[in-house]
């Protein structure tokens, strides 16, 4: 066991190693845009990571990972493409993140996993063109700046049956991810006919701080099933370079709340629903660029038909909705969310009614809106599981 | 029920099929997932940018300021007498140019060729070394745009007669080493044995040659005489030429067919070098250039500024002393002079500008790196002459930054103190002339400086 687990875990630790592009020009206001590590089931589904049947390696949903009976790995990857507007400029953008990485292993008459998961994205650049008198000649100047950061954790959990129908989880984690600004002025040479070097203003920080997540989920009547967490967290420290002007801080990070439910209508047939409630205002002193910060709810549902079939293999269909407030705005505007997605299973190897490896797509297309400010996105979602390893 | 047909063969072809089947079934689905997987590792990023400056930290603040000489520059001192005349590639021969200088071209070529390939009746090539040297041609070679010649130049070749050394020759000493010096019996080379003359108009070509007799040819061809060696001189008023090339070409006449005549067997120039009187004047100023070359040495502290209003506001008040992060560019600003006649430059000067590391070595401290790219900064030769009074400017900005940034770890103080050299060094007879300290045109400090605040979280 321990070879497998270990070198899946190492492997999972250099993938999370892999450079994160940024999915959001909301990314540049408060800390972030926050990410969601969830799978592509619950992307399909408009889950927000919580109370869907059977068992799973999601971050905000210890108690799923009860239910996983094999020791199984999850990679989760996600392009997307976007284009923002504030009505009188579009910009393009794309990128992918690999928001989820995990794996888990049964131990002790439970089940032991490792995440690492995407929080929140910090990503964007930005130029501004000016002109300053030298010698003068109106001179041309470029602003260049660059903020490359995300917040990520790494998590360990343990989850166990209680009963034949009810498991708890909890997992420990601790926040990692760095935070970096640059501003490099580039001057025209024309006005002195030499070289001029670039102003460089930069700075890095790593984060630190840990969190706690804790759930318990249930199946009622054989039809139901319930699911609810809560993560607390220390306060989110983010440590300055030696070589970084600007001073350390830290960050209020507020209790989440999580919950969620999926109930089978019909043979086959699956309706979900989950709901997410955080708290961000208190963060809002915290932050020097003066961006608001408030509480926020995200709301999730989904249909799954479980009974399709594609090559002969069992492909469940996926439709969802969920729509979420942004704790951070572009301005004084409230920042939301909305997002239709449609989602595929394909089970790719399966020995009765164990799945051994499978992969989800889904694709979402979704709108962030903020005052003028508006983005368009087209998001894809893949999940490959594999189990029994 | 038993097969009759046939048993073992027939049960592994059947599981053949079924994994062939299966693989059938799961290729699409692998090829796909590893085509999505590709596709999605490979997709192109391009980051959010942000739609308005606002999103952006605010601008720094980019100010240039003018230091004059007493707000950064000290101890301004002229040095002579590096390199030599003859690591020069571009000798000079002039006459009453400027109204004094003179100059003469030396040369020294080595042996003769001691055989050649002659052609028998036969048709054969074979070799002969029973030859007889029979005359020859030295041939000059000007570079007209460099040279300073109104019309046509007389030239004079004449053959040395003392021994001369070729690497320390001057207008006085025909040897002027450390452990022998020796004064020519006339200043200038002299005497000499004159053996050709003619007159060059420049406008027929850049090539002048002095046809050679047998005599001529005779007289250099023992190549342990250290007498060896041919003068060359104008002595038509006001001209300055510019040697580029000097060939020795001998005729021979082979024993094997004394009716052929082989012309222009080339033989090596081994020393090439020029002598000129008089030196330049003293200098005022900054000089640059010359051969032997002239440095220009300056002590260098920035003041802390006073000014201009914006900059002591960005930085919350001044004086206010800059960071050596803050320095986008320096430069030192000189106001050009008329070099003296001449040794005025006829083609651009270019200047360099090198930290010297042991101010109290000098003249002779060791030099750091060029702040020039070790190219130069060219300054047009018409600065030096009805340009006079130009502004230009020789970049320092690495050489301010480091000053500024202070001692490095181990305790060490930034050189302070720099010199303006030529670059190469010598590269001419001619220097450039920049107004000094106690000129109203004195040198200037030009730093454009950058100023922000730090990057902090959000």
């Amino acid at each position: 066991m321990s070879v497998r687990v270990l070198t899946l875990a190492a492997g999972l630790s250099l993938l999370g190693g892999l450079p994160l592009a940024a999915q959001s020009l909301f990314g540049s206001s408060g800390l972030g845009l926050p990410l969601e590590a969830v799978d592509a089931r619950a992307r399909g589904l408009g889950n927000l990571g919580i109370g869907l049947s059977g068992g799973a390696l999601l971050p905000g949903d210890p108690a799923a990972a009860a239910r996983l009976r094999l020791p199984s790995a999850l990679l989760v990857a996600q392009p997307s493409w976007s284009d923002a507007s504030d009505g009188v400029e579009t910009n393009y953008f794309q990128g992918t993140r690999f928001p989820l990485m995990a794996a888990a292993y049964p131990v002790a008459g439970g089940i032991f996993s490792i995440h690492f998961a995407s929080l929140m994205d910090q990503d964007f650049q930005g130029e501004r063109v000016s002109s300053v008198m030298l010698g003068g000649v109106p001179t041309v100047t470029t602003d260049s700046f660059e903020q490359d950061g995300s917040v990520s954790s790494m998590n360990v959990g343990f989850a166990r049956m209680l009963t034949p129908q009810t498991s708890v989880g909890l997992t420990v984690g601790r926040y990692t991810g760095t935070f970096e600004r640059s501003l490099i002025r580039t001057v025209d040479p024309g006005a002195t006919g030499n070289p001029i070097q670039d102003f460089v203003s930069a700075g890095s920080w790593t984060y630190a701080g840990y969190l706690v997540t804790g759930g318990v989920a249930t199946r009622v009547a054989d039809l139901l099933n319930l699911a609810a967490s809560a993560t607390w967290s220390t306060q989110l420290d983010a440590e300055a370079s030696a070589t970084t002007q600007g001073g350390d801080g830290s960050f209020d990070v507020p209790l989440q709340l999580r919950a969620g439910a999926s109930a089978d209508l019909a043979p086959g047939l699956t309706l979900s629903a989950s709901a997410v409630r955080a708290d961000w205002s208190a963060v809002a002193d915290d932050l020097n660029d003066g961006s608001n910060a408030r509480a926020t709810t995200a709301l999730g549902v989904g249909l799954e038909l479980t009974q399709a079939r594609l090559l002969g293999r069992e492909a469940p269909l996926r439709l969802g909705f969920r729509r979420a407030d942004l704790p951070f705005s572009l301005n004084s505007g409230k920042a939301s969310e909305r997002i239709f997605s449609a989602g595929l299973g394909l089970s790719l190897n399966q020995t009765g009614e164990f799945v051994l490896a499978s992969a989800d797509m889904s694709l979402e297309r979704g709108r962030r809106s903020a005052g003028v400010f508006a983005e368009n996105f087209w998001r894809a979602t893949l999940s490959l599981r594999l189990a029994g390893l | 029920m038993p097969r009759l047909d046939g048993g073992a063969d027939t049960n592994a072809r059947d599981g053949l099929l079924r994994r062939i089947r299966t693989y059938v079934h799961k290729g699409p689905v692998a090829a796909c997932l590893a085509a999505t997987l590709v596709a999605v590792v490979a997709c192109q990023e391009r980051l959010p940018t942000a739609l308005d400056d606002g999103q952006l930290p605010n601008e720094p603040l980019t100010v240039e300021v003018e230091l004059p000489w007493s707000a950064f520059g000290s101890n301004l001192q002229v040095f002579g007498g590096y390199g030599s005349v003859s690591a020069l590639g571009l000798p000079v021969v002039a006459h009453t140019f400027g109204g004094t200088l003179e100059s003469r071209l030396l040369l020294r070529f080595g042996p003769y060729t001691t055989r050649v390939f002659a052609v028998e009746a036969g048709g054969s090539t074979v070799p002969d070394e029973d030859i007889t040297y029979v005359g020859g041609r030295l041939v000059l070679t000007f570079d007209t745009l460099a040279s300073v010649v109104p019309g046509p130049v007389q030239l004079e070749l004449g053959a040395l007669q003392e021994e001369w050394h070729s690497l320390t020759a001057s207008w006085t000493n025909a040897v002027d080493s450390v452990a022998d010096q020796r004064a020519w019996s006339e200043p200038g080379a002299g005497p000499i044995v004159p053996m050709s003359t003619i007159i060059w108009d420049p406008i027929t070509g850049d090539t002048v040659s002095f046809q050679l007799d047998s005599t001529d040819v005779a007289r250099w061809m023992d190549a342990s005489d250290e007498t060896r060696g041919g003068r060359v001189e104008t002595i038509t008023d006001g001209v300055r030429l510019q040697l580029t090339r000097a060939v020795l070409r001998i005729s021979v006449r082979p024993s094997v067919d004394p009716d052929t005549l082989v012309e222009d067997t080339t033989t090596a120039l081994l020393a090439k070098t020029f002598i000129y009187d008089p030196p330049p004047a003293a200098p005022t100023g900054v000089r640059i250039g010359g051969a032997p070359a002239w440095r220009t040495v300056m002590d260098v502290g920035i003041q802390p500024l006073t000014g201009p209003p914006e900059l002591c506001t960005a930085v919350g008040g001044c004086p206010y002393t800059p960071q050596a992060s803050d320095v986008s560019y320096a430069a030192l600003s000189l106001t050009s002079q008329a070099t003296e006649a001449a040794f005025r430059p006829t083609d651009s000067v270019r200047v360099d500008l090198r930290p010297v590391l042991s101010p109290l070595r000098l003249p002779k401290s060791p030099l750091g790196a060029s702040q020039t790219g070790g190219f130069g900064t060219p300054i047009a030769a018409e600065a030096f002459g009805s340009g006079a009074g130009t502004r230009v400017e020789v970049p320092m900005t690495s050489f301010v930054r480091t000053l500024l940034s202070g001692a490095g770890a181990g305790g060490v103080a930034p050189p302070s103190t720099l010199a303006l050299l030529g670059a190469p060094e010598p590269s001419s007879l001619t220097f450039g002339s920049f107004f000094g300290p106690a000129d109203p045109d004195a040198p200037i400090l030009r730093l454009i400086l950058t100023v922000g605040t730090p990057q902090v979280l959000p």
